[in-house]
């Protein structure tokens, strides 16, 4: 399978990059590595006129501490941010996801965090080969009307399955989108459209520019599951992010559960019902890990993989992992 | 240990040394030559349109844009093709489908251009009206009465077939058995995966002789069916020429000749210009053969002291909807059943069904892993109804030298006692365990001198040595990947005195090389060697002959070593091989040396009851594996390994430790992780992210201990060891997941939600009482 014809352009500043963007917006895909783009234009998902390059996007790659927040310039190689020491010892569940992204040679060469946040949803009926999907009624994210995951669906249910995505939304992480004319920073979890078929709320004419990690005093944890070592997407996974007291009690938790729906799912009252738990509670994180494999079941969708079934009875074995590993942590 | 070979002993230069393959370096730089590189002037691309259901009626064709498209010199539909052009040995096959589609893989239409996109575009204009018809995909449904027909001519699903025997009384055994075992096992579809995708080039000359160059397994056997195709076409008493380039694996997937080889010829014909076909990946996946998917029934039994007393197999093959070997691998599921371990009495009983599902091809082992999987599997369930200790009762059983079989298959050496010996060196498969962590172990039989399926199991080679001490040898041997070329050079080095590097392998080429049956079997080795092996020793009795008369000295004194021909007992008496060579040549009635040889195994093809010695020497093996298996996910995870061949010989161990590596995880994929997936028929994971073939990350360190039994039939006494690798790794993992949290999985790939489930309902089972 090769590549669809398109123009490649290399801007050399990020201004230059955002004129660009302001003058082609949705003929235009940004390349970043491009370890989920060229596979999705060459399966025919995607034929943008033009690709902008990042590449020569120095300024956009950087991990730094800046008043209480970790910085990460969209456009840093995972690899960076699996060797950083402020990642590992500030915000171990981005550096656990991170290192299971793809392989390592997708770490080191061509994957970027920034590439990873944005990697569309998927779908074993959707992401097929152009042949493939011409044999048949087109899907709701192929431009048609249908669900092929599961029937009768008025609408898309392709699975977000970003390590790194749910890592982040556990670290309670914002990001910075900046357009030729406007520059805004947003919750992560407000990124997501809840919509299969355009899942990130992303105007056509902006472009990722950072990441922002709260650094208050918690330890997280990053668990994921998937059949093989490399390669894989998880079929399940969770990031946590626990708050010790002074009293080493939670003052605060955030479990967020991905590969379940369309974004990855951050569950608000199960994390707040094990505020003031103790960290060696270990009856309430299975409570909270049931509940969360509960609330996340009513999401999924059989489309990547694994049986439903198993995956959902997993939910509950990330985060328990997660919370179990997150508050050994703070233990220690 | 048996130690028939008189050259057991003897030092060698050349035979088991570590040589690396000889074209890894150009392989490794990227300027070997595959199909995918080659260009011929004029050169045209071929593509092939394949049909969007599993089961229709085509209404309509009409092809009148894509041949008004600019580019395009040829479209060709089931029309076009002539009525007697079939492919596989059941030749229920057209290359063009014509009236109805079978699979989600038939052609329908294919085009020359002179541009793939160009040909791609054209394949977009073709309109196709099909009336659906209802599908069938479940082998044993396909089997009922009122099931719709794949084939309406052939009046039944099931195909006629002759596979089933029966040795002693299977029934009397059984009675007469202390304990019984009796289970049902089911395998999947998987694919080879060959890195470099299918593809030919296929060109007529003038006179309209065929030249395709094509990524085969059995240049000979592609060249009949080639010629056949041709006489089908009208063009009678031509020749073929099949040239096979280097290619990116094969493992018995271009064992037989494809659609799109026979569509590039069509193309070729109807264009007059060279015609190039090339797979991407996705129809790589899809539109190539996979390994036989069965439901296999199985019943064995043991005596209290734990022989083995009976063998009763019962399987379901699901052919798909067009024929191919797939179809032929009970022929090799025989092997194990009736001989992998002493069992008198035996019976087996196949059926080959179609569907509207892909069709099987021969894959790496063909037939031997699942039957195996049955079998091993269970003889761990037996020893533990018998209380006996799993590898006693392995030993128990074990073959032995001067062993016949109940399918009279002669067993010269075997190193299978040698073999568990050496696992249990390396693995204490009994013994006291952590939690979660199990071992396992199986056994296995292989075919490792030759196989005697098709009515010759031969291989021709011809030597010519020219003035400067070089050889150029041409074997009828296929190198793909495995080795040949090395193999080949050793064995001649060797016999002749010089180095590697002195000898020209010459390969795959039907115009100069003679007659193989093909790279199948693990028979390379032992075939194509002992063919190199013969013409080799013609040239040494000519080098000798005229070594006598220049130094003076009797030729059963003489020896070749180090490119010199020296008098054993006066050394100082020598003279380079090069310069004996050209005395020979420029002297009056001079004479060049080269000789020819052909080997034709003293092997049986099965006669009455499939009876018959198949192979000249057997090959045999015993994996263990340590596992860990994490009881809150279900996820195996392999902890060692090893792998104890019997090989004869191992005439470059470093070749053969990469079959052993490759096929260990070739097998732990089978086991554990890969599957075709499918949807009514429909190919959902074409695509290597999807299809999980173990990666890098996945693979573990393999131990590869060598049994050399020195087989007195094989070259410098090896045997073949090509597939024995994947045979026994499945039901050696299967067996140690049993060992590690007992459960038991008896459906392949054993994938975490089934060994969860497993432990779920073994946790519910011990509640309840």
């Amino acid at each position: 399978m090769r590549l669809p014809k398109f123009n490649y352009l290399g801007p050399k500043t990020l201004d230059e990059a955002l004129d660009l963007l302001d003058t082609y917006k949705d003929d235009a895909k940004i390349l970043a590595g491009g370890t989920d783009l060229l596979v999705r234009m060459k399966k025919g998902l995607l034929k943008p006129k033009v690709l902008i390059s990042l590449k020569a996007l120095n300024e956009l790659s950087y991990i730094k501490k800046q008043s209480g927040f970790i910085k990460i310039g969209a456009r840093t190689p995972l690899a960076d941010i699996i060797d950083s020491d402020l990642i590992q010892k500030e915000a171990k569940a981005l550096f656990q996801a991170c290192k299971k992204i793809g392989a390592i040679s997708i770490q080191h060469f061509r994957g970027t965090i920034g590439g990873n946040i944005l990697q569309d949803n998927r779908c074993h009926h959707y992401n097929q080969s152009d042949f493939h999907r011409s044999g048949r009624q087109a899907c709701h994210k192929d431009g048609g009307k249908i669900c092929y995951a599961r029937e009768e669906a008025d609408r898309c249910n392709s699975t977000c399955q970003s390590d790194g995505a749910t890592a982040l939304m556990a670290l309670g992480a914002d990001i910075t989108l900046v357009s030729k004319s406007n520059e805004r920073t947003i919750d992560l979890a407000d990124f997501y459209t809840t919509d299969g078929i355009m899942p990130h709320a992303c105007e056509s004419n902006e472009l990722l520019k950072e990441i922002i990690i709260p650094v208050f005093g918690a330890h997280s944890s990053y668990q994921r599951l998937a059949y093989r070592s490399a390669i894989d997407y998880p079929i399940v996974c969770a990031g946590v992010l626990l708050k010790p007291s002074l009293k080493n009690e939670i003052a605060e938790a955030r479990i967020v559960v991905g590969a379940m729906g369309r974004s990855p799912l951050f569950l608000a009252q199960i994390s707040s019902s094990l505020k003031g738990k103790k960290l060696n509670d270990t009856i309430a994180f299975k409570k909270a890990a049931d509940a969360s494999m509960d609330s996340s079941a009513t999401f999924a969708v059989h489309n990547v993989g694994a049986t439903l079934e198993y995956r959902c009875s997993m939910v509950s074995q990330m985060v328990f992992q997660a919370l179990e590993q997150t508050a050994e942590t703070i233990k220690a | 240990m048996s130690n028939l070979n008189p050259d057991t002993n003897r030092e060698f230069d050349v035979i088991g040394k570590r040589i690396p393959k000889l074209d890894a370096a150009q392989k490794a730089m990227g300027r070997a030559e595959y199909i995918q590189d080659i260009k011929l002037p004029g050169m045209l691309f071929g593509k092939i349109l394949y049909c969007k259901y599993a089961h229709a009626s085509i209404v309509k064709i009409d092809t009148s844009k894509a041949r008004a498209l600019a580019g395009v010199h040829a479209v060709l539909t089931g029309q076009d093709v002539p009525k007697k052009m079939k492919m596989g040995f059941y030749k229920d096959n057209p290359p063009i489908k014509k009236g109805k589609v079978c699979s989600f893989r038939d052609e329908v239409a294919a085009v020359a251009a002179i541009s793939p996109e160009i040909a791609k575009k054209a394949l977009d204009l073709i309109e196709i009206e099909y009336e659906e018809l209802p599908g069938i995909f479940d082998p044993e449904k396909a089997m009922e009465k009122d099931s719709p027909l794949v084939h309406e001519y052939h009046k039944s699903n099931v195909l006629k077939l002759p596979w089933k025997l029966h040795y002693g009384d299977v029934e009397k055994a059984e009675k007469e058995s202390d304990f019984v075992v009796e289970e049902k096992f089911t395998t999947q579809w998987v694919t080879h995966c060959c890195l470099g995708t299918s593809g030919a080039i296929a060109l007529f000359d003038s006179n309209d002789n065929l030249t395709i160059h094509t990524n085969t397994q059995i240049p000979s056997l592609a060249q009949k069916d080639f010629l056949e195709s041709l006489k089908a076409m009208g063009l009678e008493n031509k020749r073929v020429r099949v040239i096979k380039p280097i290619i990116g694996g094969g493992f018995g997937s271009k064992l037989d000749t494809y659609a799109y080889e026979h569509i590039a010829i069509l193309l070729a014909y109807a264009c007059r210009k060279p015609v190039k076909i090339m797979f991407d990946r996705v129809e790589e996946f899809k539109a190539t053969s996979t390994r036989q998917p069965t439901v296999i029934y199985i019943k064995q039994g043991c005596d209290k002291n734990g022989k083995l007393t009976f063998r009763d197999m019962r399987m379901i093959l699901d052919n798909g909807a067009y024929t191919s070997w797939g179809a032929t691998t009970p022929s090799v599921m025989m092997m194990p059943i009736t001989s992998l371990y002493r069992v008198d009495n035996v019976k087996y009983n196949a059926k080959c069904v179609y569907t509207n599902n892909t069709y099987s091809q021969a894959m790496r082992g063909y037939g031997n892993p699942q039957a195996t999987f049955a079998i091993e599997s269970t003889l761990d369930m037996l020893a533990q109804k018998a209380g006996i200790d799993r590898v006693e009762i392995r030993r128990l059983n074990r073959n032995q030298p001067g062993d016949v079989t109940p399918q009279g298959f002669k067993i010269s050496s075997c190193g299978l006692s040698e073999c568990i010996d050496e696992v249990e060196k390396e693995l204490t498969i009994d013994g006291p365990k952590e939690k979660g962590i199990g071992t396992g172990i199986a056994s296995l039989i292989h075919v490792g001198g030759g196989a005697r399926i098709y009515k010759s199991d031969g291989c021709g080679a011809i030597l010519k040595m020219d003035d400067y001490g070089k050889v150029d040898i041409f074997t009828g041997g296929t190198d793909m990947g495995q080795g040949l070329d090395n193999i080949t050079a050793q064995i001649v080095a060797e016999e002749l005195g010089l180095f590697v590097e002195d000898i020209n392998v010459v390969h795959s080429d039907t115009d100069v090389c003679p007659w193989d049956v093909g790279a199948h079997a693990s028979r390379s080795t032992f075939v194509a060697g002992n063919a190199a092996l013969g013409a080799a020793k013609k040239v040494k009795e000519t080098i000798l002959e005229y070594g006598s008369k220049l130094l003076d000295a009797d030729p059963k004194n003489l020896v070749l070593k180090d490119r010199t021909i020296f008098v054993l007992d006066d050394p100082e008496k020598s003279m380079p091989i090069d310069k004996l060579l050209r005395k020979a040549h420029f002297s009056p009635q001079g004479k060049m040396l080269m000789a020819d040889f052909f080997y034709d195994p003293d092997n049986e093809n099965m006669g009455k009851e499939f009876k018959g010695n198949m192979s000249v020497t057997y090959a045999f093996g015993a994996h263990g594996v340590k596992v860990k298996v994490d009881e809150e996910t279900g996820k195996v995870k392999v902890l060692d390994y090893v792998a104890a061949h019997d090989v004869g010989r191992a005439i470059n161990p470093l070749l053969l430790e990469g079959q052993v590596y490759g096929g260990v995880v070739m097998g732990l994929g089978y086991a554990l992780t890969e599957e075709v997936v499918t949807k009514d028929g429909q190919n959902m994971n074409a695509n290597f992210r999807d299809y999980k073939l173990f990666t890098a990350k996945d693979a573990i360190r393999i131990k590869a201990p060598v049994v050399e039994t020195y087989d007195e039939y094989g070259p410098f006494g090896a045997k073949g060891i090509g597939e024995p690798g994947c045979v026994p790794t499945a039901p050696a993992i299967a067996n140690a997941i049993y060992d590690a949290v007992g459960v038991r999985i008896f459906d392949l790939p054993i994938t975490p939600e089934k060994v969860l489930a497993a432990l779920k309902e073994k946790k519910s089972a011990t509640t309840k009482i």
